[in-house]
C-alpha cells in the first residue's frame, strides 16, 4: 500500500526527467501505472465489500501519532477506483490530446503528482498525511492549471484556484489541529468511534473548520469561482481534477465525518443550505454560457451542490443517492470533458454557438457525446437515471420540507439536462458552419477513453449489480444505517413520474433556449457584487498592502534594515522586562574591580566612542577591530575560550570585509541630519539599558538556582555524547540540527552575496560594451 | 601589497595556519575550538595568502571556486545527520562513535564528521564572499 502510493511519487520524478523524444515515444507507456494502481485496488474490492476495511500501518513521526496509516474501507475503495480508473483513461487520453507538446514531461508528471496525492488523501487514516496530500492536490493542480503558462489569463486562474483552495487547506489544517487537540489521536477511525463526550462549543468550531475546508476545495458558493477559471487548463486537466477527483476531496471530507456529525442538527441544515444555493445558482449560470468546458464547469459545481445537498438531507436513501450520484457524475462529466476537448481539438473552438454539424465528420464522437448527455440527463437505462432516482428517494423520504427540496433538486437537474445535451449533441447537429469545413475526425487514441466511460455509464445502468456491493459498503462507511440495493426498475411510483417530468422539461428547455454570447454579456455585468468580484478587490488589496508594507519596512537602506531589527528587539525584550518584578536587581552581588577590568571598560567606552565620532572611513573601522578584540579579551576573562577564538577569527574577518567594501563607497559624508543621529542615540541608548537588564536577570538566574538547562548539558555532555568540551557538544550534538540549519542559512548567503555581485558586475560590464 | 618579507611569510604561514585550523577542528570536542572556529582560521590563512600574492595566484592555490565547498560540507554534514538512520534505524542525528580512538585524530564519530561538514561550509562560505567582494574592489 505505501508502495502503491509513493510510486506515483517516485514516477512522477522519473516522468520529469524524460525529455524530448522520449517522451514522444514512451508517453502511451505512462499509462501503466494507473492502470497498475487500478489493479491492485481492484484486488482489494472483495474483501472490502464483504465488510472487512483493509488497514495499513507504516510509522513515520510516532512521537508526534503522524502516521503513514492507511486505510481502505467502501467509501476509500470507491474513490480510489474513480482515482485510478479515469486517471488510466486520462493517461491514455493526454497521451493523443498533447501529442507534441514541448512540456509533455512535466505535465505527465505534475499529473502523476497529482494522482498520487489524490490516492493518499482518500486512503489516510491520519489527519496530518490527509492535510498533506490535501496541499499537494492543491499545489499539483495550481501547476496544471498554470501549465500554459505563456498566458496571463492561466496564470491568474491558477493563482485564484490556489489562494482559494490554500486557504481551504488552512482550515483543514486547523481542524486537524483542534481534532487532534481534542480526541487525543490523528486517527479518522479513532476520531469516528470516539465517545468522548464534548461540550457545546467543540463540535461547533470543528464543523466550521470542516466546511470551510471542504467547500472551498469542491467549490460552493461563494467560494465556486476558481473552477471555472481552473478550466484554462488543458482538458485532460479539466476532465480528471475538475470533475472526477479534486472537487471530490471535500465531498469525500465531508462524507468521511458524516457519521460523526450527523447528529448535529446544524450540520444538516448547513449543508442544506451551502448544497442548495450552489446547485441551483450553478446550473442557472448554466444557461448563460456558450463555451463548452465553461456549462460544463458551472454544471459540475452545481453536481458537487447536488452531493453537498445529499449528505445534507441524510438518511440511507439519501447517502446511498450520493454515492451512486458521485460514480455516475464522475462517468457521464469525464466523457463529456474529453468530447469537449476532442471537439476542440479538432474544430479550434468551444463556442456551441459556432458549433454545428460536426456529426457528420465524427459520428463516433457524437455517439459518445450523447450516450454521455442521455445519462446525464437521467434517461432510463443509464446509471444517471438510477442515481436520479436515488437522488428524488432521498428528498422524499427526508420528513420535513419534502417538497421544497424535491423541488430544488428538480429545477437544478432540468437545468442539467439542458447543459448536457449543449455539449453532448449541440455541437454535432444542425447546419454545419463555412469554418469548419475542414475538420476531420480524431485518431482512435482520442476517442477510445470517451467511448469506454459513456459505455460504462450504460452497463452500470443495465447491470447495476456491478456497483451494488461498493455503493452499498460506501454507504454504510458514511453512516447510512442499512444496505440499500440499487436497482434499475423500481415500478411505477412517484420517484419514476418525477424523473420523466424532469426528463420531459429539460428536453423542451433545450430546444426552446438558445444560447447566444449576449447573454454571457448580460451576466457579465454582475460581475462586480459576485463573490469573484468581490475576492478580487480583496486580492488587489492584498497586492497593495505588501507593497506599502515593503516600501516602509524594506526600502533598501542598511540602517533602516538594522533599525528594524533593534526595535523589535526592543519590543520584545520590553515585555520580557516589564513583565516581571524587578526584586533581582536585589540580588545582584558586585565584586570589586580589578586592574584589568578596569583598562578593559576604558578600551572598550573608547573605542565605541572614536568608531562613532571619527571623520574617516578607516579609522572608524579600525575602532571597530579594536572593540571587538576587546570583548575578546572580556571572553578570555571571564572563562570563555570558545567564544573568544570564535570573536578573534571573525573580528578579523569582519575588519577585512570592511576594508574590501570600503574601496566601492562613495567619500565619507554625513547623510544623516542631527535629528535623526539624537534619534538614533536614544533607541541605542534604550537597547543598551534594556540588554544590561536581561543579562543582569540571567547572571542572578545563574547564580541563584541552576538553570535546567545548564545542569543538564553539564551532566550529560560526556556521558551521552562523549565530549569534554560543552559548547562543542551543544553544537554538533544536543542542538546539532539548529547548527545543521544554520550551516545552510551560511551557504544560502553566500550564494545570496555571490549572486548579487556577480549580477552587478555582468551589467556593467554589458554597459561598458554598449 | 607587495613586500618580499610579506609573500615569503606567508608562505609558511597559510601551511601553518591550515595546521592549526585542522588541529582547532579536531579537538573541538574536547578542548575549545570545533568546526565553525576552524574553519574561520582557514579562511583567514587564504585571505593572507591574497593579499600577499593576489587573488588570482590564491585562485590558483585552491584550485576550485570555494563555492564549491558548500555543498561538499553541507553533505558531509547531513551524511553524517542520517548515517544512524540508516545503519542503525536510530532517530536522525544520534550521535554514533568507534570503541577505540585514532592515533593523532582520536576518537571518530558522527559528531566529528558532522563539524568537519561544518568546516567546509564555513570555509566555503567566507571565501566566497570575501573574494567576490574583493573582486568588485
Amino acid at each position: 500500500m505505501l508502495l502503491a502510493t509513493l510510486s506515483s511519487f517516485v514516477m512522477a520524478f522519473v516522468f520529469g526527467l524524460t525529455k524530448g523524444r522520449v517522451v514522444e515515444k514512451f508517453s502511451s507507456w505512462f499509462t501503466i501505472l494507473p492502470l497498475g494502481l487500478f489493479v491492485y485496488f481492484l484486488s482489494h474490492a472483495a474483501t472490502v465489500i464483504a465488510g472487512s476495511p483493509q488497514r495499513f500501518d507504516f510509522a513515520w513521526i510516532p512521537s508526534f501519532g503522524v502516521n503513514l496509516s492507511f486505510y481502505i474501507d467502501g467509501l476509500a475503495l470507491l474513490f480510489l477506483l474513480l482515482i485510478t480508473g479515469i486517471g488510466t483513461l486520462v493517461f491514455a487520453y493526454t497521451h493523443g490530446y498533447m501529442h507534441g507538446d514541448k512540456k509533455l514531461h512535466r505535465f505527465y508528471s505534475y499529473l502523476t503528482v497529482f494522482m498520487g496525492a489524490m490516492i493518499g488523501l482518500v486512503s489516510s487514516d491520519n489527519l496530518i498525511t490527509l492535510f498533506i496530500f490535501w496541499e499537494l492536490t492543491s499545489i499539483s493542480s495550481f501547476l496544471l492549471i498554470g501549465y500554459k503558462n505563456n498566458d496571463p489569463a492561466s496564470r491568474k486562474s491558477a493563482i485564484v484556484a490556489l489562494a482559494v483552495t490554500g486557504l481551504g487547506g488552512l482550515f483543514l489544517l486547523g481542524f486537524a489541529i483542534f481534532a487532534g487537540l481534542t480526541f487525543d489521536t490523528f486517527s479518522i477511525q479513532e476520531i469516528l468511534n470516539s465517545e468522548q463526550a464534548l461540550n457545546t462549543w467543540t463540535p461547533l468550531i470543528l464543523m466550521i473548520l470542516l466546511f470551510a475546508a471542504s467547500f472551498t476545495k469542491s467549490a460552493q458558493f461563494p467560494f465556486h469561482f476558481w473552477l471555472p477559471g481552473a478550466m484554462k487548463a488543458p482538458t485532460p486537466v479539466s476532465t480528471y481534477l475538475h470533475s472526477a477527483t479534486m472537487v471530490k476531496a471535500g465531498i469525500y471530507l465531508l462524507l468521511r465525518f458524516n457519521p460523526y456529525f450527523e447528529s448535529y442538527e446544524v450540520w444538516h441544515w448547513t449543508l442544506l443550505a451551502f448544497g442548495g444555493v450552489t446547485m441551483l445558482y450553478a446550473a442557472v449560470q448554466t444557461l448563460f454560457h456558450v463555451d463548452m468546458k465553461s456549462i460544463l464547469a458551472y454544471s459540475t459545481i452545481s453536481a458537487l451542490g447536488i452531493i453537498v445537498f445529499l449528505i445534507g438531507v441524510g438518511g440511507t436513501y439519501a447517502l446511498t443517492a450520493a454515492v451512486a450520484f458521485i460514480l455516475a457524475h464522475a462517468l457521464y462529466k469525464a466523457t463529456l470533458f474529453m468530447v469537449t476537448g476532442i471537439v476542440d481539438h479538432q474544430a479550434g473552438t468551444r463556442d456551441i454557438t459556432a458549433l454545428g454539424g460536426l456529426g457528420k465528420v465524427m459520428p463516433i464522437i457524437m455517439g459518445i457525446g450523447i450516450l454521455a448527455a442521455l445519462s446525464n440527463a437521467g434517461t432510463p437505462p443509464f446509471f444517471g437515471f438510477i442515481a436520479k432516482d436515488l437522488v428524488y428517494e432521498g428528498t422524499l423520504n427526508h420528513g420535513s420540507w419534502e417538497i421544497a427540496l424535491t423541488g430544488i433538486a428538480i429545477l437544478t437537474n432540468v437545468l442539467l439536462i439542458y447543459a448536457g445535451f449543449a455539449v453532448g449533441l449541440k455541437p454535432f447537429i444542425g447546419k454545419t458552419n463555412a469554418t469548419l469545413d475542414a475538420v476531420k475526425a480524431p485518431k482512435f487514441n482520442l476517442w477510445w477513453p470517451p467511448a469506454l466511460t459513456a459505455i460504462l455509464g450504460l452497463l452500470f445502468g443495465l447491470m447495476p449489480f456491478l456497483a451494488d456491493g461498493l455503493a452499498g459498503v460506501t454507504a454504510l462507511a458514511i453512516g447510512s444505517e442499512q444496505t440499500l440495493h440499487i436497482k434499475l426498475w423500481h415500478g411505477f411510483n412517484t420517484v419514476l413520474v418525477l424523473s420523466l417530468i424532469t426528463l420531459a422539461l429539460g428536453i423542451g428547455l433545450y430546444f426552446f433556449w438558445k444560447p447566444n454570447s449576449k447573454k454571457t454579456s448580460q451576466i457579465e455585468r454582475f460581475y462586480v457584487l459576485s463573490p469573484q468580484g468581490v475576492f478580487e478587490k480583496i486580492y488587489g488589496l492584498f497586492g497593495q498592502m505588501s507593497l506599502y508594507l515593503t516600501r516602509v519596512a524594506q526600502n533598501g537602506y542598511l540602517r533602516n534594515y538594522v533599525l528594524m531589527i533593534v526595535l523589535a528587539l526592543i519590543v520584545a525584550m520590553s515585555v520580557h522586562v516589564f513583565n516581571r518584578r524587578w526584586d533581582y536587581l536585589d540580588n545582584v552581588v558586585f565584586t570589586s574591580l580589578t586592574m584589568n577590568e578596569i583598562a578593559l571598560s576604558l578600551i572598550l567606552v573608547i573605542s565605541t566612542i572614536f568608531t562613532v565620532f571619527s571623520k574617516s572611513r578607516l579609522a572608524a573601522i579600525a575602532g571597530l577591530g579594536v572593540l571587538g578584540y576587546a570583548v575578546c579579551f572580556v571572553f578570555v576573562f571571564y572563562s570563555a575560550p570558545d567564544l573568544a577564538l570564535t570573536q578573534f577569527s571573525i573580528d578579523t574577518l569582519t575588519v577585512i570585509l570592511f576594508v574590501l567594501v570600503l574601496y566601492n563607497l562613495p567619500p565619507y559624508l554625513r547623510l544623516s541630519e542631527p535629528k535623526r543621529r539624537y534619534r538614533d542615540l536614544g533607541i541605542a541608548g534604550i537597547f543598551g539599558v534594556l540588554m544590561t537588564l536581561v543579562t543582569l536577570e540571567a547572571y542572578v538566574e545563574s547564580t541563584q538556582r541552576r538553570s535546567n538547562l545548564a545542569y543538564y548539558f553539564n551532566e550529560n555532555a560526556y556521558t551521552l555524547a562523549k565530549g569534554k568540551n560543552i559548547v562543542n557538544v551543544i553544537l554538533v550534538d544536543f542542538r546539532g540540527a539548529d547548527t545543521l540549519i544554520e550551516t545552510a542559512v551560511l551557504a544560502i548567503s553566500a550564494i545570496g552575496v555571490f549572486g548579487l555581485i556577480k549580477l552587478r558586475i555582468k551589467e556593467n560590464n554589458k554597459a561598458h560594451v554598449s | 601589497m607587495n613586500s618580499i618579507i610579506l609573500k615569503t611569510t606567508t608562505n609558511f604561514l597559510l601551511a601553518l595556519l591550515l595546521l592549526f585550523a585542522v588541529f582547532v577542528l579536531l579537538r573541538g570536542h574536547y578542548y575549545p575550538g570545533g568546526g565553525f572556529v576552524g574553519g574561520l582560521i582557514a579562511s583567514t590563512a587564504f585571505v593572507l595568502h591574497s593579499f600577499a600574492h593576489g587573488l588570482k595566484n590564491t585562485r590558483q592555490l585552491i584550485r576550485i571556486h570555494p563555492g564549491f565547498l558548500l555543498p561538499f560540507g553541507f553533505l558531509i554534514a547531513m551524511l553524517s545527520a542520517v548515517t544512524p538512520m540508516i545503519l542503525q534505524g536510530l532517530p536522525i542525528m544520534t550521535g554514533l562513535w568507534f570503541e577505540d580512538p585514532l592515533p593523532v585524530i582520536g576518537m571518530v564519530g558522527t559528531a566529528l564528521f558532522f563539524d568537519v561538514g561544518v568546516f567546509f561550509v564555513v570555509i566555503g562560505a567566507s571565501l566566497t564572499i570575501i573574494f567576490t567582494v574583493s573582486e568588485t574592489a
